[in-house]
């Protein structure tokens, strides 16, 4: 079985030249990523994530990119899913992390050697490890994850792809069933059906406000009106990949500003489109997007936002208000590029979109039409 | 350094600055239309509490004294604030190394920075 996205010699070279000799998986989206073994909290059945304290799951990956998993043993079906071959059934979490420890033993990993760990690791396991392995060395291992995942194979292009689409599908549904006094959780329940019947395992979030109401906290019963504005914001889940895609809809008409704010969103979004290539340093294109907006309207500073997609929908920003990656854009990462600004007291209003970047460019995987949706029957 | 009234009256001259700039420019005006929301500022090296209440319409004004449940608060050392006013500090970055202490939605906050940009201006 070949691995979906994790790439063996990619794993060893990022490895060797941060002189890590064993890196340690204890997070759901770094097992899956290194093993493919159904950890996350969206599968077809999220058993292992859910019992995941009474039998976690660890991953091993060695610098020259060998791996080795610890996992429920009641799991039969590991060879459907894990590429890896040096797996071992756990019944406690004392075992599983006892297998590691021997494991890493047995890899003469001892005084001496550099072991990445998560930051998320449990505080049980990692103490164990630092116990263990006293003249070894530990550091933050959160970077090599994150260096190894930002480049997508052609199969996780794909499941994103098809991720977007059901999205997208989703905001349809959502558009088509609207009308005067549909309600928040009328709107979560359409997203959600149109997610599974179009063959998603679920949904990743589903952020759906409707005039003033918080689009964090949708369920709250706020009924659309006419001239009011419902944000429509879906990222579904296709076999483990995520997507994040935003489109605003009214009812009759649009509120009076409202489609000259998202049309100079948009004009913002095909900017840093435009200016994202291969080898473009993450914050010169958000500097450059600052100052075209500047140019188009000087009373608004709009929230721009470029983050990484995969396995988690915001795996890393690459531009934002708050910070801006250090490393280059690379050919082959998918990132979301969202324009915000605040519009009257009605919250954020804008646009958001996935996109690949290529060798010529950053191209579009959204194909939805990026305008205010208007629903007039 | 500054006495405790010279400081109170600076930050009272850059709040009205920020109402007077509501008031003559068109475009941030259209911006705020619609838009009913108070803003309290707490400046506690001073001992003041300042709203600026937005009305709407193009037209703000500033109420001494706190008030229950404001929309937006800021907690702020008053030199760090009249910084901010001057366009010499960014306050995100204030913000995001814990200088600067607001409550409220992030959305409304944001688009308060925007009197900051056109004084740097």
């Amino acid at each position: 079985m070949q691995p979906i996205g994790y790439d063996r010699k990619r794993a060893a070279d990022i490895l060797q030249k941060s002189g890590i000799d064993v890196l340690v998986a204890s997070s759901d989206v770094n097992v899956f990523y290194t093993t493919g073994l159904p950890t996350l909290h969206v599968s077809e059945n999220p058993i292992l994530w859910v019992l995941r304290k009474q039998y976690p799951y660890l991953a091993l990956i060695r610098n020259d990119g060998e791996l080795s998993l610890f996992y429920w043993m009641v799991f039969a079906s590991l060879g459907r899913f894990s590429w890896v071959k040096d797996a071992t059934g756990i019944l406690s979490p004392e075992q599983a992390v006892r297998g590691v420890c021997e494991k890493l033993r047995e890899w003469e990993i001892g005084a001496g050697k550099t072991i990445g760990l998560e930051s998320f690791m449990p505080k049980y396991q990692s103490e164990q490890l630092i116990r263990e392995f006293s003249g070894a060395s530990f550091v933050d291992g959160d970077p090599m994850f994150l260096k190894m995942r930002l480049v997508k194979s052609a199969e996780e292009i794909r499941r994103i792809k098809r991720s977007t689409e059901v999205s997208e599908t989703a905001i349809e549904s959502m558009i088509a069933s609207a009308h005067e006094g549909t309600t928040d959780t009328e709107l979560l329940r359409t997203a959600r059906r149109t997610i599974i019947d179009e063959g998603a395992e679920g949904w990743d979030h589903l952020t759906i406000g409707i005039g003033a109401s918080d689009p964090e906290a949708p369920g709250s019963g706020a009924a659309m009106k006419r001239g009011e504005l419902a944000r429509l914001d879906v990222g579904a889940v296709w076999q483990g990949y995520v997507s994040d895609v935003s489109r605003e809809v009214a009812l009759i008409s649009a509120p009076e500003g409202a489609e000259e704010v998202m049309d100079r969103m948009v004009a913002v979004q095909d900017f840093c489109a435009d200016h994202i290539r291969p080898g473009v340093a993450p914050r010169d294109v958000h500097e450059g997007a600052m100052d075209f907006h500047r140019g188009l309207k000087k009373a608004v500073k709009p929230i721009i936002t470029c983050h990484s997609m995969g396995l988690e929908c915001e795996e890393m920003h690459m531009f934002s208000r708050m910070s801006s990656a250090d490393i280059p854009f690379e050919e082959n990462m998918l990132v979301d590029i969202e324009v915000w600004q605040n519009f009257r007291d009605l919250g954020l209003l804008g646009i958001e979109d996935v996109y690949h970047i290529t060798s010529s460019g950053c191209k579009r995987i959204t194909r939805l039409d990026r305008e205010i949706f208007l629903k007039r029957g | 350094m500054l006495g405790t009234m010279a400081t109170k009256q600076e930050v009272i001259v850059a709040l009205k600055r920020w109402i007077d700039l509501l008031e003559t420019n068109a475009e941030l005006a259209d911006e705020f239309r619609g838009y009913n929301k108070t803003f309290l500022i707490t400046l506690p090296d001073m001992k003041l509490s300042v709203q600026m209440v937005f009305e709407g319409t193009n037209k703000a004004h500033l109420v001494e004294g706190t008030v229950a449940n404001p929309d937006m608060s800021l907690t702020v050392d008053s030199k760090l604030f009249l910084d901010i006013c001057r366009g010499e500090v960014d306050p995100m970055e204030a913000f995001m190394t814990g200088r600067l202490k607001p409550k409220g939605n992030m959305a409304d906050l944001q688009k308060l920075e925007v009197f900051m940009d056109l004084f740097e201006g």
